[in-house]
């Protein structure tokens, strides 16, 4: 073995790493804080350290938070699913509060009043636009005639034009077919109230010396033994008084707008119901009475 | 055996056109209120009188007009006449052309709600003490709606003509197929 020949690179690197140790448990024991030999390294691995544990959190809080998300996904699902059968009750229920309204109003009427009358609800038009009718669903079966009063709260609407078992057809005052006796309110006018076919009437026959105004309301003058005398029917929209006429030519509107009514009354026995207005009388002062 | 099939054809159609009319009474009153509804009755006889032979398509155009106004007053004799007429008048334009498409049947049931509202209003002037009035915005509405909804009805009527097995002229080949 030749002793020259040594490596004396690798001799010197292996002493070095003989007092590495060495020199570190001397600095150890000299009570420094931290290892100079580590300080290069801590330092390194404090950047490590912290890209992982940044890194680590950040994978932690993207997949906490897109487990989040899904839950909020769901939960939004859930609750968008809620809120909309919510929705659907609150109009169940707004739609029911309104039908109840109008229920009790009519059975309010049919109590009050002493008709007898049968109770209808509106369920379809005419097939053609050229006939002015609804579909009731009532029928003979109820008692429903050919030719009773169908009314509203607010006014007449038509009456019966045919009957089957368990659904009838109303003809509309507005239908080309229809006349009605009518009078005028306020000045006490008399007259024919024939529909035009579309969405109006008309008020024939009434002497041209009648003093009508646009607004005055039309009832029925319950000649016809159909409808109850004084029910509302119509309103005047135009007056026309032509020179060449005998009669006046009155326009008018219906009271209730046929399309828009759901539930009707039919009126099987008026029995000479009257809605006329008491006439106002004013108190005449007796010799009784007392003066201040 | 092909009148029984027949029969069966012919009983749908009836109950398919009852059905229609009741949608347009009932259903598109209740949902869509005063908007005039496409006359969804006269798409189905249309296609009968494209799709049968005449005369004696006539009778069914009859049997489904009958069973279409039992939802409306209008009287059966002025509602006949008013098809009686306008059966003649689509026979006499599908004789003179023709073309086996959608397309046409749309076309037609344009031409034809238009020709229906027409024929209506002239026979409801001429025979009626109170005649019907113009009824613009009605009419045009349902003159517009109905080749609309003509389409979805074309291929109801073509599948129910196959199902039942009784087609009488195929639409989409020869004229008349048993003649």
């Amino acid at each position: 073995m030749n002793f020259l020949n040594l490596n004396w690179r690798k001799v010197a690197l292996v002493i070095l790493a003989g007092l590495l140790p060495l020199l570190s448990i001397n600095m150890e024991q000299k009570g420094k804080e931290t290892d100079w030999i580590k300080q290069p390294f801590q330092l390194l691995s404090g950047f490590a350290e912290d890209f992982f544990f940044g890194f680590t959190h950040g994978v932690r809080s993207t997949t906490a938070f897109y487990i989040y998300l899904l839950n909020i996904k769901k939960e939004n699902e859930d609750l968008r699913d809620l809120n909309g059968r919510l929705k659907t009750e609150i109009t169940l229920y707004r739609e029911l509060e309104i039908e109840n309204g109008r229920l009790r109003d009519l059975l309010q009427f049919k109590q009050k009043s002493k008709m007898e009358m049968v109770a209808a609800r509106v369920v379809g038009r005419d097939l053609v636009p050229d006939y002015n009718t609804l579909t009731i669903n009532k029928g003979s079966e109820q008692g429903l005639k050919k030719g009773q009063a169908v009314i509203t709260l607010k006014g007449a609407l038509g009456t019966i034009l045919d009957v089957d078992t368990h659904r009838a057809h109303v003809m509309l005052i507005t239908d080309r077919y229809s006349v009605v006796d009518g009078l005028v309110e306020r000045t006490r006018a008399q007259g024919y109230v024939e529909g035009n076919g579309g969405a109006s009437s008309s008020l024939k026959y009434t002497d041209r010396t009648s003093e009508l105004l646009k607004g005055d309301r039309i009832v029925t003058g319950g000649l016809d033994n159909v409808f109850p005398k004084g029910f509302p029917l119509a309103v005047i929209e135009k007056v026309e008084n032509k020179a060449y006429s005998v009669a006046l030519k009155i326009e008018l509107k219906p009271i209730v707008e046929p399309f828009e009514v759901e539930e009707v009354f039919v009126v099987v026995n008026s029995q000479g119901e009257d809605f006329t207005p008491a006439p106002v009388t004013t108190a005449i002062p007796t010799e009784k009475s007392e003066t201040p | 055996m092909f009148i029984g099939r027949k029969l069966i054809y012919v009983f749908g159609l009836i109950i398919f056109i009852a059905f229609l009319s009741a949608f347009q009474t009932v259903f598109w009153y209740q949902t869509l209120g005063l908007l005039a509804p496409p006359l969804l009755w006269l798409c189905v006889i249309n296609y009968v009188i494209l799709s049968r032979r005449e005369p004696q398509s006539l009778l069914l155009v009859y049997i489904l007009a009958i069973s279409a106004s039992s939802l409306s007053s209008v009287g059966v004799g002025v509602f006949l006449t008013v098809l009686f007429f306008y059966y003649w008048i689509v026979i006499l334009f599908k004789d003179n052309f023709y073309i086996e498409s959608l397309s046409y049947f749309i076309l037609l049931n344009l031409g034809g709600a238009t020709l229906f509202h027409l024929l209506f209003f002239i026979t409801s002037r001429l025979t009626e003490t109170n005649p019907t009035q113009i009824l613009f915005f009605d009419r045009i509405t349902q003159i517009l709606l109905t080749p609309l909804f003509s389409i979805p009805l074309y291929w109801i009527l073509k599948k129910w003509e196959r199902i039942s097995k009784a087609p009488e002229i195929y639409m989409d080949t020869a004229r008349y197929e048993f003649e």
